[in-house]
């Protein structure tokens, strides 16, 4: 094939880096594209019109870290301010519904799954994940690594994977380049692999392929599988051009992946094989955040956040 | 009836068909008349013909292909436009149309459509397309399969008709990824890509070779030299990996326990035309596991054909070096294998006896030498060695530390056992297809079911065509500097070799942006970039450090043209730098000379920018606005007369002020001698160098008043010169004449230096009678004549 796309069309106009990106449906407005920046705004975007629809501050001018609509107009802020808030956009103008604080530091984003109605978010304790129960706050379980609070340093990346049997698991990257999948309600790790020599920075798993990929500081791509025995295995590990992947994304129909580069580079593999596919250059800075559409009318776009405050989307691979 | 009345009966057809296609658009008209010759085509035998009966068909068709059918094919690629064509249904043109060409005579249905893919777009697009199916359905299996089936009684080519045939069908299918490349460029379809394209090609020779492995073993006789002769062609080409990646692996695999596969693999690999034997060899030597399935490939072979006993005994043993040992642990045990050629592996080495002589003589001077790595490989050998004479006890053992190489020398003692197929494996994973897939052609011969089953069993991958990535490339964590003396100071600490790198990178262009801050360092940074070696292998480093001189040169003309042409004549410097001193004061003095392109109206700035306007030679990115002027320019039409180009702005010649700078230093010192320069001995490259670069300055100088000076200088020097003894120093000598002629006004040759240019006129003269160097002889004679059209010119316009 020819030269590497362009992107398809791109949302200038936010004042910071953008950390967060989300494509929601909305039920009673058109599509819309929600973004979190680094000077605490979280916008929203209509995708039809392709302009800023609103903005809103939510965390006192800190900095958003992630930022996630669930259902009925409600999103959840993460903030630097140690805070995590819920909003109500339904009524036309965004209240607050709950706040709680957490207690950590770091820059970990927290993750929600809707089935299990749970928030896994970073803990005191650098290597510690705390679960708590969406709609009360409350917490239900702490997950602290055997080898101590603090062996696995700090955790970088989270994602709700629900097994075969139904209960809930997590997967966790810590910053000693490990993997943890943890089995949630019985608060063990059912297995951690080191799968990278350098902090894990991004991780995405399939669910019905039981495979994930993961990235980290350095310059390696890995993918793994787990296995019937709950194991992580490491399948392919590649070799990148530029060191630093700060996020993955695999696309809903299993057939490719991107990485978001610390080069600005965003690239593209195939999932089954990782083999490299494209990379497609447009921002002049690092790439934070990667979202593939599920969207009705929008299927497997592809959108970008960057340091640069620009919001790139790319249609890749879309005619298949 | 006659067989006569037979051909005239065809013939009409096809002529009636010929005329109602080039009168009528009506898509009726057309399929009716296509679908009457389509009963011709030979893969045609259910249609039933209107016009021939059963037992008459076949001559019919006999006749048709080999007198009408590469004609009326061409008509219909010819005659193909949109006017009817574009009428009929897709159905349609696959059952009346495409047939031609995808179930015709194969082979020439190839050439006419390579042929075609010269012609005009519409026909180009089909012809790409028919192409395309072509390859895709697998046609070119049949073509290969028709040039190796023997029929018996058959015989009505003759051989040269069939070695013209094959030497264009091979250059044909060697060649056709290439040609299709060159002719779509960007618009080339996923099927011509050599890497696409030759694994289909190998797939199909590989079906062949299965085919005439049944006819072997049902004892029928086929030929295997066409796929002989196609395998070296497209190893010629350099598709050797491509195309034996595919072939080899299958062909281990074959070979490992078939007695009939062995004698085709064989004949199919040393059939291979000699000029073309080397490649194949190496790539199967290369990349075959064991020694083992080399001598089931080659067979015995190498005693019979003088050429591949060459290349295993002389070319890969003695001459050429190769990063893995596997080559030559499978030529040494190929030759070891088997008793018939165990000779062969000691004539490589002469007789036993010498060979002891000899390895005790290269081992004394193995063990004599001061470099560790080569006295302990003499080691190592003088071990194996008393081992393998000497069965006593006391064994000779020395002491070396052992680490990777001689764990690797030790274990190559050791004949390497057979790893298995396995060890393939990965390479193999297409073969089950084939089979299957061969076992699908001897049921049917329905290509398109076949095609269908190659879709499915694709690894879903697959279709997931990578975007060209050339510009994924590093990204330079080092930030280029900004200013002249950062870029200075990283030029001099030398400890970094990505700053030192980035530094030499924008150093051309911190010169010309920075005019200014240049004046006071400008010497200094010469003498800097004058004195850089390129430590670190930086990409285009000469060209580099040469143009940042060269800018500098611009920028600073007089403070540069006096450093350098004093510098050229002192000591401690070596002939390199001495070269690049001349050659960026010619480089500059040129740039100085071309007239200044002002950034006047075009670019809205003012003339500020005269100083650092140069139309810079380096890929700059040219302005935006330019760009858009240039697409406006193309799509406007003006219909107005007279110059539509403004008159050109006279600007100040630059260099006329500083040419004396430039000039007459260099031309002071010569006769002077240094323990590290003398010109006038055996530094004559560098007199010539100088002479050359002296022209250049000289003719830089056109059209200024200083020029006259130097032109008479100039030519005192020639005259010193003119008996010089080196060729080259002489052909300076003549560049720098005719520079002269050309630089200085036409009415100076015949009045001040009329003397002077009499002289030279003589020398000229005699060195085209007596001189022995053939290139002086052809400068003096246009050196002669430019001298006779100026004095012509001139005196015509005085009288």
């Amino acid at each position: 094939m020819g030269t590497s796309p362009d992107p398809l069309f791109v949302l200038r106009g936010s004042d910071g880096p953008i950390n967060t990106l989300q494509f929601c449906s909305g039920s009673s407005t058109e599509p819309f594209i929600l973004s979190g920046c680094g000077n605490g705004l979280v916008q929203l975007w209509n995708l039809q019109t392709r302009r800023l629809q609103s903005t809103v501050e939510v965390h006192d001018g800190n900095g958003i870290l992630w930022a996630n609509m669930i259902d009925n107009g409600k999103f959840i802020s993460q903030g630097r301010d140690c805070r995590i808030k819920c909003w109500d956009l339904s009524k036309g103008h965004c209240d607050v519904i709950s706040t709680f604080s957490y207690d950590a530091a770091g820059f970990c984003q927290c993750t929600f799954s809707k089935k299990a109605n749970m928030l896994a978010v970073p803990g005191k304790e650098p290597s510690v994940v705390d679960i708590y129960k969406f709609e009360t706050a409350e917490k239900i379980s702490s997950l602290v690594p055997i080898e101590g609070a603090r062996a696995l340093g700090m955790v970088m990346r989270m994602k709700f994977v629900s097994s075969s049997e139904d209960r809930p698991c997590l997967l966790a990257g810590y910053e000693d380049g490990s993997i943890a999948l943890w089995d949630i309600s019985m608060v063990k790790i059912l297995n951690r692999v080191k799968v990278h020599n350098e902090s894990v920075m991004g991780l995405d798993y399939s669910i019905s392929q039981r495979r994930g990929v993961s990235g980290s500081a350095d310059d390696k791509l890995s993918s793994w599988f787990v296995n019937e025995a709950m194991e992580i295995k490491c399948e392919t590990k590649l070799t990148l051009t530029n060191a630093g992947i700060s996020d993955v994304n695999i696309r809903d129909d299993d057939r490719i992946l991107a990485t978001a580069g610390w080069d600005s580079r965003i690239r593209i593999f195939s999932f089954k094989k990782l083999k490299p596919l494209a990379v497609l250059c447009y921002h002049r800075d690092t790439v934070h955040c990667l979202a593939f559409s599920t969207l009705q009318g929008y299927p497997g776009l592809l959108a970008a956040g960057s340091k640069d405050k620009h919001i790139s989307f790319w249609s890749i691979y879309n005619d298949l | 009836m006659s067989e006569l009345e037979l051909k005239c009966e065809v013939r009409q057809i096809v002529r009636e068909a010929q005329n109602l296609l080039s009168t009528t658009s009506d898509p009726s008209t057309i399929i009716k008349t296509l679908d009457r010759v389509k009963c011709l085509l030979p893969g045609k035998t259910d249609s039933n013909s209107q016009d021939f009966n059963i037992d008459r068909i076949l001559k019919a068709k006999e006749e048709f292909c080999s007198q009408h059918y590469v004609r009326f094919c061409e008509f219909l690629l010819q005659t193909l436009s949109l006017d009817w064509f574009g009428k009929l249904s897709k159905q349609d043109r696959r059952q009346s149309f495409d047939v031609f060409f995808l179930e015709g005579v194969d082979h020439a249905s190839l050439m006419i459509l390579c042929s075609a893919v010269q012609n005009t777009t519409y026909q180009l697009n089909k012809s790409v397309l028919l192409l395309e199916d072509f390859i895709k359905l697998h046609r070119i299996k049949d073509l290969i399969w028709t040039q190796c089936r023997v029929v018996p009684g058959e015989q009505t080519v003759t051989k040269t008709t069939q070695s013209m045939l094959w030497d264009r069908l091979i250059t044909l299918l060697s060649t056709l990824s290439n040609r299709m490349a060159n002719k779509l460029q960007t618009h080339n379809s996923d099927v011509f890509y050599p890497q696409v394209y030759f694994k289909i090609l190998a797939k199909d020779t590989l079906l062949v070779l299965y085919n005439i492995y049944k006819e072997i073993k049902a004892s029928r006789d086929c030929v295997v030299s066409f796929v002989s002769k196609l395998l070296g062609k497209v190893c010629v080409h350099g598709y050797t990996d491509l195309y034996l990646s595919s072939l080899l692996p299958t062909f281990i695999q074959l070979t490992e326990n078939d007695f009939i596969w062995c004698r085709i693999c064989c004949t199919v690999i040393t059939g291979v035309p000699e000029r073309c034997l080397e490649p194949v060899i190496e790539y199967v030597l290369q990349h075959t596991p064991w020694f083992g399935m080399v001598s089931k490939l080659l067979g015995d072979s190498v005693l019979s054909n003088q050429k591949l006993s060459y290349i295993l005994t002389h070319k890969c043993l003695l001459l050429c070096h190769y990063e893995k040992e596997l080559i030559l642990r499978n030529i040494i045990g190929y030759l070891a294998d088997a008793p018939q050629r165990r000779p062969l592996l000691i004539k490589v080495s002469d007789s036993s006896t010498v060979l002891i002589r000899k390895l005790l003589g290269g081992m004394q001077c193995h063990l004599d030498s001061p470099i560790m790595k080569v006295r302990r490989l003499g080691m190592i050998v003088a071990e194996s060695l008393t081992q393998a004479v000497d069965h006593g006890d006391t064994r000779l053992k020395f002491e070396y530390q052992s680490d990777d190489e001689t764990e690797l020398l030790l274990s190559l003692l050791k004949p390497a056992v057979n790893p298995g197929v396995e060890q393939i494996e990965s390479l193999l994973t297409e073969l089950d297809f084939d089979e299957e897939a061969e076992e699908d052609v001897c049921g049917e011969e329905n290509s398109d079911r076949l095609y269908k089953a190659e879709d499915e069993t694709l690894d879903s991958d697959d279709d997931l065509q990578p975007y060209d990535m050339s510009h994924d490339v590093k990204v330079n964590s080092t930030k280029s500097p900004m200013y002249i003396r950062d870029c200075m100071q990283g030029l001099i600490n030398q400890d970094d070799p990505d700053r030192l790198e980035a530094c030499i990178k924008v150093a051309e262009k911190l010169v010309r942006d920075h005019p200014h801050t240049l004046q006071e360092v400008c010497v200094e940074f010469l003498k800097l970039l004058l004195h850089l070696q390129d430590n670190f292998a930086i990409d285009n480093f000469r060209y580099l450090r040469h143009s940042a001189m060269v800018a500098i040169g611009v920028q600073c003309p007089v403070q540069v043209a006096d450093y350098l042409t004093a510098e050229f004549y002192s000591r401690n410097y070596n002939l390199r730098q001495r070269m690049d001193m001349l050659e960026v004061l010619a480089a500059a003095a040129q740039e100085l000379s071309e007239p200044v392109q002002m950034m006047g109206s075009s670019k809205g700035k003012s003339s500020t920018a005269v100083s650092s306007g140069y139309v810079q030679q380096s890929d700059s990115p040219t302005h935006w606005k330019d760009i858009v002027q240039q697409r406006i320019e193309r799509k406007t039409r003006r219909f107005a007369k007279g110059t539509s180009k403004p008159e050109p702005i006279p600007v100040a010649n630059r260099f006329s002020p500083v040419a004396g700078h430039f000039f007459f230093p260099l031309l002071k010192n010569y006769d002077s001698r240094t323990s590290t320069l003398s010109l006038l001995d055996q530094d004559y490259l560098l007199l010539g160098r100088l002479l050359y670069t002296l022209g250049v300055v000289m003719y830089a100088a056109i059209n200024s008043t200083i020029c006259r000076h130097m032109a008479s200088s100039l030519l005192e020097f020639i005259w010193v010169l003119r008996y010089h003894t080196e060729p080259f120093v002489r052909q300076a000598l003549l560049f720098a004449l005719s520079m002269i002629i050309l630089s200085v006004p036409s009415h100076l040759l015949v009045s001040d230096l009329q003397t002077d240019v009499m002289e030279c006129r003589l020398w000229l003269q005699d060195i085209i009678e007596k001189d022995p160097d053939t290139e002086c002889k052809k400068l003096s004679l246009q050196t002669l004549m430019i001298l006779e059209n100026a004095m012509k010119k001139e005196l015509e316009g005085v009288s």
